[in-house]
């Protein structure tokens, strides 16, 4: 599957960001990014693919490059590849919006998590493994399991006041 | 809510709740907002935890296959890729950037990291268990019944939600008794949601089939004894796999590699 993707997607993706100003590794980096972020988006409850996947991989890439050139303050040759930016289907554009959406709760769920202390960061990572919590309870040091639901429910709650302020969860 | 409560959305969602407790809760939940607000926030924390934990390997592969197919902006036909005849193309516009040497190795030191820290916090085994484990996709659907909790069952594993595949798969399991792959994947979802004694029962019943579906119990089998660091048990269950699935065999090959290392 992956293979298929690659083998499918990287001569369009190459072609695109190597006539604007980038370089087949740069077409690299951004197809690895942008599956590494549709990755994350995959393991989100009722995550549907509501497009083709090469047309959503595309579109993701072409507008990261464009992000990067603005960064950059390469407006001349940002200038050029919007001229030429070509409008996708409408499937594809709302489901780059919610890929967008996901990128930004991803940030704010990475910022909130790198706040928490470092027993919960090494806690919640560990678990987020699949490590059982009587595996995890030796691993840290802890009682039992139930030492570990405690430690984890007191280090959520910490993280839930952490979003909640980023994300105005009530 | 009560901080009992707390504690069994935990559990339930660690896969370590009792499953007459699994049924009450998910029962709750559909009849008091609050708690179904917390499941929630809490699934879509763990959901991130559990796709962050499975991104340094998901890089391994992809720098290999970065590698493979965006060459120098060579197709691995040979055909060039790039822009020949563009006018846009500004050069003085390229950015310093690394190349795919420097990209493989980044990526390398990444996986070493992982490896080295995965000996420091999660023990080596834990790395080797998710280097192999890649599920194949579940697909009950096609068997021809329209159930809901079929569908839920088959979107939540594959999309790597274990904890919310296993009841469904369960109620499908005690239906369905022969469907061997049906066993499989609720075998998995326990192995990848930390319950491994419930997981090493459901797989030894799907290797003790005979079916074709035998092997994959074999092999998961292995691989739970890989991550409690038994490696005679790892080699004795992939023993027991004959030669001939061409998705296990070299999987079967470089797992007992690892192991004998």
């Amino acid at each position: 599957m992956l293979e298929e993707l690659y083998r499918e997607c990287a001569p369009g993706i190459i072609r695109w960001v190597t006539a604007n100003n980038g370089t087949a590794a740069d077409a690299a980096d951004l197809f690895q990014e942008a599956l590494i972020s549709l990755h994350h988006s995959a393991h989100k409850p009722g995550y549907e693919l509501t497009c083709p996947i090469n047309a959503l991989i595309f579109t993701i890439c072409r507008n990261q490059w464009i992000n990067q050139l603005r960064r950059k303050k390469k407006e001349s040759e940002v200038r050029i590849v919007e001229a030429e930016r070509y409008i996708p289907e409408s499937a594809t554009e709302s489901a780059y919006e919610r890929w967008e959406e996901e990128q930004l709760e991803k940030e704010q769920l990475n910022t909130s998590l790198a706040q928490l202390s470092a027993t919960c960061r090494d806690l919640l990572r560990l678990l987020g493994r699949g490590v059982s919590s009587a595996e995890a309870a030796k691993k840290l040091g802890m009682t039992n399991a139930n030492t570990v639901y405690r430690r984890k429910n007191a280090c959520l709650q910490r993280w839930r006041d952490l979003f909640e302020g980023m994300n105005g969860l009530k | 809510m009560k901080e009992q409560d707390y504690l069994d959305i935990e559990a339930y969602q660690q896969g370590e709740l009792p499953s007459d407790q699994v049924k009450a809760l998910v029962a709750r939940v559909t009849t008091e907002p609050d708690l179904a607000a917390v499941m929630s926030e809490r699934q879509l924390l763990n959901d991130h935890l559990r796709a962050t934990a499975k991104e340094p390997a998901l890089r391994e592969t992809l720098s290999v296959l970065g590698a493979k197919y965006f060459a120098d902006g060579t197709a691995p036909n040979g055909q060039n890729t790039t822009a020949t005849n563009n006018e846009a193309v500004v050069k003085t516009l390229k950015p310093q950037k690394k190349n795919w040497l420097v990209i493989a190795a980044s990526a390398a030191a990444i996986l070493l990291l992982f490896v080295v820290g995965g000996k420091v916090f999660f023990g080596e085994q834990d790395s080797t268990y998710e280097q192999f484990a890649q599920h194949q996709p579940l697909s009950l659907t096609e068997r021809g019944d329209g159930d809901n909790g079929i569908t839920q069952a088959e979107a939540a594993f594959n999309n790597g939600r274990y904890e919310e595949a296993i009841l469904p798969l369960t109620e499908y399991v005690e239906l369905n008794k022969e469907d061997a792959r049906a066993r499989l994947a609720l075998g998995i979802s326990y192995l990848e949601t930390g319950n491994d004694a419930e997981a090493i029962r459901v797989l030894t019943e799907v290797a003790e089939t005979g079916g074709s579906v035998a092997p994959y119990g074999n092999w998961y089998l292995a691989l739970a004894a890989v991550r409690n660091d038994d490696k005679p048990a790892a080699l004795r269950y992939l023993d027991r796999i004959p030669p001939g699935d061409t998705f296990l065999e070299e999987r079967v090959t470089e797992l007992r590699q690892v192991v004998a290392e």
